[in-house]
């Protein structure tokens, strides 16, 4: 019986070949989309969700109660001394980011690094492939490699014992001891790093009044331990320590939740969930606009199919069994349809790792548990998506074969056309999702930032000594080189070298974030940026320099130095007048600047204030290049480091592309999305162009009948594609609203945003239109010109 | 006796007005007859035959079949009343037209719990006895007129049915083809199979042993 049903169904799906066709492939468009996306939604779920010990793990993360600015830092000692004062806590580390350039076989490494503590092989499971790394060698730091890195820069050989050097731009290099090397770390940990660089903790004390490091701290509660009375108890501790510059409070954050709720912090390695929800929904939709086409699709077929249901049932059968004979049959569409899927989403797993920038710890193809959930997941929708029309199919009554009448059900079609309105809403709505984002990332990117982006250079983190004045120098000579600044600050990482809670004139007992940035008085000319009133920095005036070599009594004549404020910084800080010593801000404004964007557009404008520095030891440089030819600049500019500094290592990038990748996160969802309402937009089309085919099928009666009664060809093409005009424009009307909601809430959370304009809306809606007319209108017109003496033989 | 129908009455109403398709039919039918119903267009021929086929009802009467009482039965017991004593037999033929040959003689029996290698056994008979083997595997659109109609017979036949209804069975053929199936008829009339038949031509009707006649809904004595 049921071979009877495949080989019947199989002879439908070859015999029909534009319904197969259009089902097959938008199924498995539909699929293989789904499984893509699917596959990154469960690779972010998956993040730090391996470790044997994740239940007890945490990081200790600290909230300023004054700023209410939270952080995932804390001052580096924390750890050890939790560990002594409290018996709940088992073990701790840092774990701690850091991007160490080393050198293996003379030539320059930089590896992504973890700086840990020997405490490291309790909290994560490691697994040593060699030496035992986990005694700790004092002496050097200890170096341990990941499996990838050995073969890499020793393959052959046995790296443990090896002492290794690294590069530091800014002070001496160290000497490291390679002690081990591991399996390499997951991909799906925010801890993805290719060493570790094992240290004991240095200094325990949080009052030695000596500068005291901040670090990245995880404990290991021991099992049965209440996080929530620990905290407490921590917190009740550290409030009754004396010393203590800051009000913090302190949290535990669950390691598995570190990858996907981090937004308040700031973080590398970190997921979206916003974004994975968007792109959740839009795979999800795109299924299900692939479905919908399945269903409209197979219950217009009835208008064909009702004769042979009606006679199946003459003879004997039952409508559990068409009922089951069609599921059969959307089971095999569903089946190819998933075959022909995977294998796309197989061929295109490598472009999605490519698009994401790392590889995938799970995959549908890779994993068998995940490969039976995606075949279960198809059954589940190929009977849900079938039962409907088989419902539908299976009804027509046996009576109506032998009187030949067969009435369109009504309800049915009211179905299929809501049906189609919702798949028409779907399309409306990513369309006009994809253009609003698109403006709204090409605002971002157009946005006058008050400086010149473009051409802006950056040269790392270097330790200068007294010799940046004359590096300045020599690189100014460079043709091609307009300016050049060292300073502490660039943008789009913070707003400047540090910053001031200020007393806010406007509103008294609150306080303002201020930035300052310190850098050579070239910053203004480099960065182009603009004087609104007063005047620049003077180089030949000593006084305006800060000298870094002064001590901090020297400093007492601070509030005298001369500095520049940003326009924004005049109005909120209530700055009237020039020349005149502001307490407040420890200075002397001596000219007003134009606004600029110190951070990314992610944050609104905060107060601004630039002082210049003499000499500064440490920074990094800025340099204002000309368009020409950028390639040759950097590679003088990076012969003229290496003859300052040989021991350092040259890195650089491009502000302009350092901005970009602050809205990464965006450009990427912009990419998807523009991908997936092309294909929204085509499976949507397909199904129309589906729909009219069979459509016109059971009219070329009535097509034939009106042009002998003389309609025109256009008379024809508007009384078919009326309907088809009519269900748009309601999907149109149904999607604006919800479409404007719902982006309206994405641009809420840009401090610099679009307003969306009536023409967008406008523009969606005609794109729309004019594709579906133009898919419905050459089935229209192909049967309209057809003779009508041809189709009213046949019948 | 295989069936009997007392003061059969079928109406539909329309626009507050009754309109009767049959009127008080009375009939009873001995198993062996060959039964030929015949009326003008509209006097209730095809609809009487879809009562006796149960594939309709009716509104007010009697009809019992092999001593069941068919007005008192449920949807489901009369279906399977009919699914083993009756075929039908249509003047369009009405094949599955995404079935073969072969498949479409085969249908009946799929509804029926029935070994694969009996059901083959079933289908090859008949494909024989009609002479149609090296049809087996065309569909239906590749057959002629009096072909399709004998796939039609064969399968009517195949469930080996008490009862065959036959409407017009010769309609849409021509006069040559027409002959045949009514030779075939009764062939299989004389083997005891019952037939009743929908016809227009008194020619037809004469193979038969007794004839109805119809008008109105209502039977003309």
């Amino acid at each position: 019986m049921i071979r009877n049903y495949f080989k019947i169904a199989w002879r439908n799906i070859r015999f029909n070949k534009t319904y197969s066709v259009i089902n097959i492939a938008g199924l498995s468009i539909g699929l293989a989309s789904f499984l893509l996306v699917f596959t990154v939604v469960i690779n972010e779920y998956s993040y730090d969700k391996q470790w044997s010990k994740g239940d007890r793990l945490f990081r200790l993360t600290s909230e300023n109660t004054a700023t209410g600015e939270k952080r995932v830092s804390t001052l580096s000692p924390l750890a050890p001394l939790l560990a002594e004062n409290f018996e709940q806590v088992e073990t701790y580390s840092e774990i701690l980011h850091r991007s160490v350039p080393f050198v293996f076989n003379e030539d320059p490494v930089e590896l992504n690094s973890l700086q840990v503590d020997p405490g490291i092989w309790d909290l994560l499971d490691i697994k040593t492939l060699q030496g035992t790394p986990q005694k700790f060698n004092a002496g050097y730091p200890n170096l341990v490699i990941s499996e990838k890195i050995r073969d890499r820069y020793f393959p052959h050989t046995n790296p443990v014992g090896k002492i290794i050097r690294d590069i530091s731009n800014f002070g001496e290099s160290s000497e490291y001891l390679i002690t081990g090397v591991i399996e390499d770390l997951p991909v799906n940990t925010h801890l993805r790093a290719e060493a570790l660089i094992i240290d004991k903790p240095q200094n325990t004390d949080l009052n030695s009044g000596r500068f005291v490091p901040y670090s990245t701290n995880y404990i290991l509660l021991k099992p049965g331990v209440s996080k929530s009375s620990l905290i407490t108890a921590i917190n009740q501790w550290y409030t009754n320590l004396e010393n203590k510059k800051e009000k913090i409070k302190f949290s535990l954050q669950p390691i598995q939740d570190i990858y996907l709720n981090s937004d308040e912090y700031y973080q590398e390695i970190k997921g979206n969930k916003r974004n994975i929800n968007i792109l959740t929904g839009v795979a999800i939709l795109l299924l299900l606009i692939a479905c919908i086409n399945f269903v409209n699709l197979s219950t217009v077929r009835t208008l064909k199919k009702n004769r042979n249901t009606g006679l199946r049932k003459i003879l004997g059968a039952s409508r559990k069994k068409l009922i089951f004979q069609f599921l059969t049959e959307s089971f095999l569409f569903f089946g190819l349809s998933y075959i022909l899927g995977l294998i796309t989403y197989h061929l295109f797993l490598p472009f999605l790792e490519n698009f994401l920038g790392n590889s995938l710890a799970l995959t549908f193809t890779g994993n068998l548990r995940l490969l039976f959930l995606s075949f279960t997941l198809l059954l589940s929708i190929s009977l849900l998506t079938g039962i409907y029309p088989a419902w539908i199919i299976s009804r027509p009554d046996m009576t109506h074969v032998v009187s030949n009448r067969f009435k369109t059900n009504r309800r049915s079609e009211l179905f299929r056309k809501s049906l189609v309105v919702a798949q028409f809403v779907i399309t409306v709505g990513i369309i006009i999702s994809t253009l609003v984002i698109n403006n709204q990332l090409e605002f971002l990117n157009q946005k006058d930032l008050g400086f010149n982006k473009e051409n802006l250079l950056r040269i790392n983190y270097t330790a200068w000594g007294n010799k940046g004045e004359a590096f300045k120098k020599e690189i100014r000579k460079i043709p091609g080189v307009e300016a050049a600044s060292i300073g502490q600050w660039i943008p789009s990482s913070a707003g400047g070298t540090w910053s001031a809670d200020i007393d806010d004139p406007g509103s008294p007992g609150n306080t303002i974030k201020t930035w300052y940035i310190d850098a050579d008085k070239d910053l203004f000319s480099t960065m182009e940026l603009e004087i609104v009133k007063g005047r620049s920095l003077r180089n030949d005036y000593s006084s305006e320099q800060i000298d870094p070599s002064t001590s901090e009594e020297e400093e007492a004549g601070i509030e005298n130095r001369p500095v520049l404020i940003t326009s924004y910084t005049a109005e909120r800080l209530n700055i009237e007048k020039l020349d005149q010593a502001y307490e407040e801000i420890q200075g002397i404004p001596v000219g007003v600047i134009k606004n600029f964007h110190n951070q990314s557009l992610r944050n609104p404008l905060a107060p601004t204030i630039i002082r210049s520095a003499k000499e500064l030891q440490y920074g990094n440089m800025l340099v204002r290049v000309n368009t020409d030819s950028p390639r040759q600049i950097v590679s003088r500019i990076a012969q003229e480091y290496n003859a300052f500094y040989p021991e350092n290592l040259f890195n650089y990038s491009w502000t302009a592309k350092d901005l970009e990748k602050e809205f990464r996160a965006e450009n990427k969802l912009r990419t998807v999305l523009t991908w997936f309402s092309l294909l929204i937009v085509f499976l949507s089309c397909l199904g129309l162009f589906g729909l009219i085919t069979f459509i016109i099928q059971t009219r070329t009666r009535e097509i034939s009948i009106r042009k002998v009664l003389g309609a025109s060809v256009a008379r024809i093409f508007g009384i078919f594609s009326k309907e088809s005009l009519i269900l748009i424009l309601i999907a149109i009307i149904i999607a604006t609203p919800v479409a404007w909601y719902l982006l309206n809430t994405w641009l809420s959370g840009f401090p610099y945003r679009i307003e969306m304009s009536f023409l967008t809306f406008l523009q969606s809606a005609l794109i729309v239109i004019l594709i579906a007319l133009s898919t419905i209108g050459v089935r229209i017109i192909r049967a309209a010109l057809k003779s009508p003496a041809e189709n009213l033989r046949t019948e | 006796m295989l069936l009997q129908l007392n003061n059969i009455f079928k109406w539909v109403n329309s626009g507050g007005r009754r309109t009767f398709l049959l009127k008080d039919i009375n009939l009873t039918v001995e198993e062996g007859e060959f039964i030929s119903i015949m009326g003008p267009s509209g006097s209730g021929k095809t609809t009487l035959l879809n009562v006796v086929g149960m594939l309709d009802g009716f509104n007010e009467g009697e009809y019992n079949f092999m001593d069941e009482s068919v007005h008192q039965l449920k949807e489901k017991h009369r279906a399977n009343l009919y699914k083993e004593y009756i075929g039908f037999v249509f003047q369009a033929y009405h094949l599955i037209d995404e079935l073969t040959v072969y498949e479409n003689i085969e249908t009946p029996l799929l509804y029926k719990k029935m070994k694969s290698s009996e059901r083959k056994a079933l289908v090859a008979d008949m494909l024989d006895r009609f002479n149609i083997v090296g049809k087996k595997d065309l569909f239906p659109e590749q057959l002629s007129g009096g072909q399709q109609q004998l796939v039609g017979i064969a399968r009517a036949l195949i469930s080996k049915p008490k009862l065959i209804l036959a409407d017009e069975p010769t309609g849409n053929l021509n006069s040559k083809q027409g002959e045949e199936i009514m030779d075939l008829f009764k062939q299989l009339n004389e083997e005891g199979v019952t037939i009743i038949q929908v016809t227009h031509s008194e020619k037809n009707a004469a193979y038969g042993s007794r004839i109805i006649e119809l008008l109105d809904g209502r039977e003309i004595k």
